[in-house]
């Protein structure tokens, strides 16, 4: 399993009174499994994500991802561990306007004192999602789709165990919307990639081995 | 690092389109520029004036001065020996007095009487007069000559009030030619001193049982502190040795609490342009506060992104330092060549602006302005670390 939640709950206080988001989710991802949490919006699909990708805290439960118990690292090593294990892909493409599609795939891999050269990756990846001569374009030269699968991409750069997708297709058009699907389904099946992917899109959430939905702060799961 | 230095680049002054960051990134430069400039001349000029002082001050007196309160030492013996192992180049015997001074319309003033050998007066100081024919005359300064309208050639009365030759009654009362007046340009010298010959002094300071010290200068090769402490070794006990710096230590030590002074006072100008610096990199933090957050989900640590901000001021205030020190420094040197600010003449004696940079300086306020710059940086830096990458990657274009 490489990754395990118990009892996840999460609160949040605005001074007078405490909103549980999550109650007690217990949740685990085995390898080469695509997920998906389905929800409607404030339900807390991206808190959970958040929580799951360690950008956040749960205020209780516990979260283990390769058996590591995440709330006994410090913020260094839950850097190093977010650079090397987890993915992030989110509704906006959040790429570096100031690099080009093959740099911003880069970065992720640049970021350890011992870094490993990658291009040759990137561009192979590149080429999966037909790219290749893309690659010297700057973000504001793509189009919404090509610019969040320059963002799966990055996401997959340092072969992370698990890649966390929040809401990814919130923000495209429905061709576009189905690229990305089709993206997610064909890096599962060729890279045996791990997926969490919260959604409110039923297609995306079809894609799922195992589809859940966050209904009152609980994760049920839609499908056997 | 290297990454850090990526991204610092890219992400300068707000990187793409970011046109308020840019302006006020430019105004942190011109400010940065500007205090080290202002900081880099005023200590260049407040060095050439005290390296004048201290000219006209060795000029006046020597490098050191050996005195006894035994009358017995015999310094001009011990003197000699030492210009005979060549630790000085030459010495002076002096006796020195307070008197009064008469002109010829019984005008007086109480002047400092200096008895040296006036053999060779003209090649030990530096008075601005070339030879003396008259040994039995007076070298008066040229204020006290002007205020006792008194000219080379006329006769002046000179007393000392102490010196008495039988202990009591009228003191011993010399009539001397005045040979010329000199010019020290240096405290008040010119309106109190007079030079009179050994022979002189010990005819007018008849209590006087010996002489007060000698004057010593060095050969241009040696350091006065090394030549100080050889001479320190092999002078015999009971003969004080003291420097130019020492006798005149008030002098020296309001010159040194000046310039600490505008060092102070002028970095403060830099403080402002750093704390300029640390707005410009909020304000770039700001444009970048969806990229910070995503740097920090990819893996980029607190510290990580305190580097990129810390890396950035390092650049943009570098430019900024760095420009105000070259032009600085090319202002100071051009002065010393080509003397292009003037001075007048009848207010400060010298006819340019005297700028002189030490080694010293150049490391110190460099120094100075990077510490600043850092401080600046790392204020900003440390804000852009409370950045919740949570927050930031949920914000929208």
């Amino acid at each position: 399993m490489i990754l395990k939640a118990e009892n996840i709950t999460k609160s949040f206080s605005n001074g007078q009174r405490i909103l549980t988001v999550l109650r007690g989710i217990d949740f685990e991802l085995p390898e080469g499994e695509i997920v998906t949490i389905m929800g409607p919006s404030g339900s807390g699909k991206s808190t959970l994500l958040n929580i799951l990708g360690t950008l956040d805290k749960p205020t209780a439960g516990d979260l283990k991802i390769n058996d590591l118990d995440i709330s006994r690292l410090r913020d260094r090593e839950l850097a190093d561990l977010r650079n090397r294990t987890i993915g992030f892909v989110f509704q906006f493409h959040h790429l570096l306007p100031e690099f080009s599609a093959l740099e911003n795939i880069l970065i992720p891999s640049l970021i350890p004192r011992k870094n490993s050269n990658l291009a040759d990756r990137a561009l192979e990846l590149l080429d999966y999602v037909g790219l290749t001569e893309w690659k010297d374009h700057y973000p504001s030269e793509l189009s919404g789709g090509e610019k969040l699968r320059v963002a799966v991409l990055r996401s997959l750069i340092n072969r992370p165990q698990i890649v966390l997708a929040d809401e990814p297709t919130g923000n495209l058009d429905m061709a576009n919307a189905s690229n990305l699907i089709q993206l997610f389904i064909g890096i599962n099946r060729d890279f045996k990639q791990s997926l969490v992917i919260t959604t409110h899109n039923p297609e995306v959430a079809d894609i799922g081995h195992r589809q859940f939905e966050i209904v009152a702060g609980k994760l049920i799961q839609r499908n056997s | 690092m290297k990454f850090s230095l990526l991204i610092a680049k890219r992400f300068m002054l707000g990187g793409r389109g970011s046109g308020a960051s840019r302006f006020t990134g430019w105004i942190a430069i011109i400010g940065l520029a500007v205090g080290c400039f202002a900081l880099i001349v005023s200590v260049a000029v407040l060095n050439g004036f005290e390296a004048r002082v201290t000219d006209k001050v060795v000029g006046f007196e020597g490098d050191l001065r050996l005195t006894a309160r035994d009358p017995a030492i015999d310094l001009i013996e011990i003197a000699a020996a030492l210009q005979g192992t060549g630790l000085v180049q030459s010495y002076m015997p002096f006796m020195e007095r307070k008197a009064l001074v008469i002109n010829d319309f019984d005008d007086s003033r109480m002047v400092t009487v200096k008895a040296v050998d006036f053999s060779k007066i003209t090649s030990f100081y530096k008075l601005g007069v070339d030879s003396i024919s008259n040994n039995n005359s007076v070298l008066m300064g040229l204020l006290v000559s002007q205020r006792m309208n008194a000219i080379p050639g006329d006769r002046v009365k000179l007393i000392s009030p102490i010196d008495m030759p039988l202990g009591f009654g009228l003191p011993r009362m010399l009539r001397l030619p005045i040979a010329a007046t000199f010019r020290a340009e240096v405290l008040d010298y010119d309106d109190r001193m007079l030079f009179i010959s050994l022979p002189a002094g010990r005819q007018l300071f008849v209590r006087k049982t010996a002489i007060d010290g000698i004057d010593l200068r060095f050969g241009d090769q040696q350091f006065p502190e090394e030549a100080r402490t050889r001479i320190e070794a092999v002078v015999p006990t009971g003969v004080e040795v003291r420097s130019w710096a020492e006798l005149h230590s008030g002098l020296f030590s309001a010159m040194r609490m000046e310039k600490v002074g505008a060092i102070m006072v002028l970095s403060l100008i830099i403080l402002v342009a750093s704390f300029n610096l640390t707005s410009t990199l909020a304000l770039v933090t700001y444009q970048k506060v969806r990229e910070i957050g995503i740097l920090r989900t990819m893996g980029v640590t607190r510290p990580g992104i305190r580097r990129i901000l810390l890396i950035q001021g390092l650049i943009i205030g570098g430019l900024g330092a760095a420009c105000g020190l070259i032009i600085s420094s090319a202002l100071v040197l051009l002065q010393q060549k080509t003397g292009i600010i003037p001075l007048p003449t009848e207010i400060y004696i010298i006819d340019s602006l005297p700028m002189i940079l030490y080694l010293q300086d150049i490391i110190i306020i460099p120094l100075i302005a990077f510490s600043l710059i850092i401080l600046g940086s790392l204020i900003a830096g440390n804000r852009a670390t409370l950045i919740q990458p949570k927050e930031a990657v949920q914000m929208e274009k």
